[in-house]
């Protein structure tokens, strides 16, 4: 874990994102975020959060929004940076890798030519960029890596396919990887597997991670720090222990209580969220009121 | 398999299904055998291509299995009469996945609810409607809800619906094609709730098929695990989850993140360290 660091890697401020065109509603309201050096960071949250949208807004990958804030990356501002200055920084400063690997791959070229493909760019040689291409898959994990470099993504086991993927985002050695539900296409062995793959590099390069998901089980063992977001806001933010042992925010509660595990009685209920939502709302009672700590414990879902 | 239930109201024994021929040919599904008992919650979990899918396509008749038998209740399911059949289809009811695709989008909930109640002759005409509210209710929806389209209706409301829906019927047998994974946790968390209090309400069984583990874990007193198209082993929660006799139910089990950051991390320093030192990590599939 790193400790207190002057100055973040990634450091956004008050970063706002609205829909483009007339009325176009904000879909994303003031998030602040740090990345230290090498830290890993996750951003959990519900499908319409906003995680998805504040991850694509640090490098300006949709065009359809506009940014509003700051994005500081290595001391450089982003929001508001010429086309020329974010593309220098995707992929060799920020890398990023999505949920569907066969999406980010195209099936009629070879793997190889696909993972030297950031090198290429920045116009290191053919046979230079292939050999670091063929070194990285070798690195993740691909069998036989020389050999299969030369075949296509069909060819590939979802699992595989996220390793090239992974490889093609790593190859040009970013310093932040933000990784979109990564894993979330993937068999819970594979999954565990890619994972391991991520904090393993994470550890041996220094890389810093942005990993966004709405899984809070493989955010447990991962994470450095998690921050939880909510109908576009940042709700809660702390290292990883505090988050999950003491959660501050009702709705953090909630999510930590939905998750059915595999280490609880399977017959304790299920927390809702909107139970938590309800004492958040009810609690602290106001003065005069008498309702006893056990009728709250009831409205939470039995937590405690 | 061992444990086979005394009286089950589900046989399904031997069942294998081969997809294309010659050297393309694939068995999805090679000699499963499982039954289900009155009342009981079995779960049937397996990675991608384990055949849990195939195996529930086979049952509810969506594909003809090559050998096996299938049985409902003293109906043999390969070849059922037309009254058999009918029973079947009024006494088993599916859930599905996806309820943004399972609901037809130009139906009110109200026409949603009482079509399988039409088709099956369930119930008179001039009680439909209060059969209808009756169900809705049951699912924590109201009568005010019977005229809205499916568009009105959030993910978590949607997959409440399509559980009235196989509901309205009143059958004996659910059978869940993982109806909560296409969820959000904290939706995923109500519809699971809401599953296990229509079990034990109206004594239901269920077949729930779905990759999860801790959700299964959650709902199902037995459980089958299925790899490659076979079982693996069948037993109860406590057996399956505390004392699997297979490695690979190990393996799977061992896969499921723990909501417990110093644990998980330890875990994870375990296996880097030990693919460490055996070289690269063996990918699986």
């Amino acid at each position: 874990m790193s400790g207190v660091e002057r100055c973040p890697l990634l450091r956004v401020r008050d970063l706002a994102v609205r829909v483009r065109g007339v009325d176009g509603p904000e879909i994303v309201h003031g998030v602040d975020l740090d990345v230290q050096v090498g830290e890993r960071v996750a951003l959990v949250g519900e499908s319409g959060s906003g995680k998805s949208t504040v991850a694509k807004a640090l490098v300006r990958l949709d065009p359809g929004v506009e940014v509003a804030g700051s994005v500081q990356f290595d001391d450089a501002e982003l929001v508001g940076a010429p086309e020329r200055t974010l593309r220098a920084v995707r992929g060799a400063g920020i890398s990023m890798i999505f949920q569907d690997p066969m999406a980010a791959l195209n099936p009629v070229r070879r793997i190889v030519d696909q993972v030297a493909e950031p090198l290429l760019i920045r116009g290191v040689g053919r046979r230079e960029a292939a050999r670091r291409a063929v070194e990285m898959l070798d690195r993740l994990g691909v069998p036989r890596a020389a050999e299969r470099a030369r075949s296509y993504p069909t060819e590939f086991s979802g699992g595989m396919r996220q390793r090239v993927v992974m490889a093609a985002a790593l190859v040009g050695g970013p310093q932040l990887l933000v990784a979109d539900e990564p894993t979330t296409a993937l068999d819970v062995r594979v999954q565990e597997q890619v994972l391991d793959l991520v904090v393993q590099q994470s550890d041996e390069l220094g890389l810093a991670v942005l990993f966004i998901t709405h899984d809070l089980g493989i955010v447990a063992g991962l994470a450095d720090r998690v921050a939880v977001m909510r109908h576009g806001r940042i709700v809660e933010d702390g290292p990883v222990d505090r988050v999950f042992l003491e959660p501050q925010h009702p709705y953090t509660r909630g999510l930590i209580g939905a998750v059915p595990r595999i280490d609880a009685d399977p017959g304790r209920r299920l927390a809702t969220v909107a139970d938590s939502l309800v004492v958040a709302r009810e609690a602290p009672p106001p003065a005069g009121t008498n309702r006893s700590p056990a009728d709250r414990t009831q409205l939470d879902g039995g937590r405690s | 398999m061992t444990q086979m239930p005394a009286h089950p109201l589900l046989y399904v024994q031997d069942l294998v299904k081969t997809f294309g021929s010659g050297s393309r040919a694939h068995t999805a599904v090679d000699r499963v055998s499982f039954a289900l008992a009155e009342g009981e919650v079995l779960g049937l979990v397996g990675e991608s291509g384990s055949g849990k899918s195939t195996t529930l396509r086979c049952l509810m008749g969506l594909e003809t299995p090559d050998a096996g038998d299938l049985d409902y209740d003293r109906i043999d399911l390969r070849k059922p009469s037309r009254t058999q059949r009918r029973r079947f289809r009024r006494e088993v009811q599916l859930v599905f996945q996806d309820p943004y695709s399972s609901l037809d989008p130009r139906m009110t909930v109200g026409q949603i609810l009482a079509e399988p109640l039409v088709v099956s002759g369930a119930c008179p005409a001039r009680e439909r409607r209060d059969r209808v509210v009756e169900t809705l209710e049951l699912v924590d929806l109201g009568a005010e809800h019977l005229g809205r389209h499916p568009r009105d209706f959030s993910g978590g409301q949607r997959q409440r619906i399509a559980i009235a829906r196989a509901l309205v019927v009143r059958p004996r047998v659910l059978v869940c094609d993982e109806p909560v994974s296409a969820l959000d946790v904290s939706v995923q968390a109500q519809v699971l709730n809401l599953l296990k209090d229509m079990q034990s309400r109206l004594g239901l069984s269920v077949l729930f098929v779905a990759h999860d583990l801790a959700v299964v874990r959650y709902l199902c007193d037995r459980v089958v695990v299925l790899r490659d198209g076979r079982v693996v082993e069948t037993g109860t929660r406590e057996e399956i989850y505390t004392r699997p006799r297979e490695e690979y139910t190990r393996t799977l089990l061992e896969a499921v993140p723990r909501l417990d950051p110093a644990g998980e991390r330890a875990r994870r320093a375990v296996r880097l360290a030990r693919a460490a030192s055996q070289g690269a990590a063996q990918p699986v599939a």
